[in-house]
């Protein structure tokens, strides 16, 4: 049986969250625990070492689960909804997949930028990022840094 | 006459809640018998799905669901017990002339890109503690000859 989430009364990771550490890619942060916690700011900071442009990809994976489960799957990547083309007198069909993010480097220096806050109310037990390299040159570095907070 | 509304003060269900254990779509697309979760007192919902077409697929696996909710406790009897989630665009708004906007019950697919198992998370759904029940429809709907399988998972959280 999986744990209870400890959320809402809990919540027990401390910001900063160091998710990956600034070497080169691939990278994939350690789990880490989001229960009780409302939002969560990502700080990436890239430096591209290919000639030309680099750029890297990264998911966002989430689990209700406090644990490892063996019936269902443990992580569940994000997806992005599109709505229908809404006509009167026909329902609607709309959209969804799974989604992944790409940036791509402007200059050779290191570039850090915000995603987020991405709404998580609560509900959700764990959290990880993968992160890969995209340019098809060599790895960049990539270092991730996250932010938890509730609200309400 | 329906029960009164639990919510705010005494959300009852568990998370996780497993609404749908991993499991064969049913056959030719059609829509499966959804369980009901209460939600009395919750203010939001999470979906986490996990798919994966069928063995056998000849054409790329795909499902769709819908989201129905009730403002009811129990069955209410002169009332429609179950309402779908509706997809609402604004018209074109012009000075001096009132806007006519649409709204329809609204589904949603999903596609398969591969033949592995398939997971991703639709929400957090705001549904602000003011509805009673949520029962979620799923159906086949890429290979309707070769039903995909599907489990389903939601996690309810209260704010405010």
């Amino acid at each position: 049986m999986p744990l209870p989430p400890v959320s809402p009364s809990y919540p027990l990771t401390e910001n900063p969250v160091l998710l990956i550490g600034g070497g080169n890619l691939p990278g994939v942060s350690a789990e880490f625990s989001v229960a009780g916690f409302t939002h969560i700011l990502l700080f990436f900071r890239y430096t591209r070492n290919a000639i030309g442009i680099g750029g890297f990809t990264f998911i966002i994976e989430t689990s209700p689960f406090a644990i490892d489960q063996t019936v269902y799957e443990d992580w569940y990547q994000s997806a992005l909804y599109e709505a229908g083309n809404l006509a009167p007198g026909s329902d609607v069909n709309s959209n969804i997949q799974r989604e992944e993010f790409n940036y791509s480097s402007t200059s050779a220096a290191d570039e850090g930028f915000i995603y987020g806050p991405i709404a998580i109310q609560g509900n959700i037990e764990r959290m990880r990022i993968s992160a890969v390299e995209n340019s098809g040159g060599a790895n960049g570095a990539l270092s991730l840094v996250a932010m938890l907070y509730s609200l309400g | 006459m329906p029960l009164p509304s639990t919510s705010p003060s005494q959300p009852l269900t568990e998370n996780p809640v497993f609404l749908r254990a991993p499991a064969a779509l049913e056959a030719a697309g059609a829509y499966d018998t959804p369980v009901e979760v209460s939600v009395a007192g919750f203010t939001f919902i999470t979906l986490f799905f996990q798919y994966i077409q069928g063995a056998a697929a000849q054409l790329p696996g795909a499902f769709t669901f819908i989201i129905e909710s009730s403002p009811f406790a129990i069955d209410p009897g002169i009332f429609t017990e179950w309402y779908r989630s509706a997809l609402y665009e604004g018209g074109n708004l012009a000075a001096g002339v009132d806007t006519a906007s649409n709204i329809q019950r609204e589904d949603i697919t999903y596609q398969a890109t591969g033949a592995v198992v398939e997971t991703f998370t639709y929400g957090p759904i705001g549904i602000e503690g003011n509805i009673e029940r949520i029962r979620i429809s799923v159906c086949e709907s890429g290979d309707v000859a070769e039903p995909g399988t599907l489990g389903l998972i939601a996690t309810l959280y209260s704010l405010g």
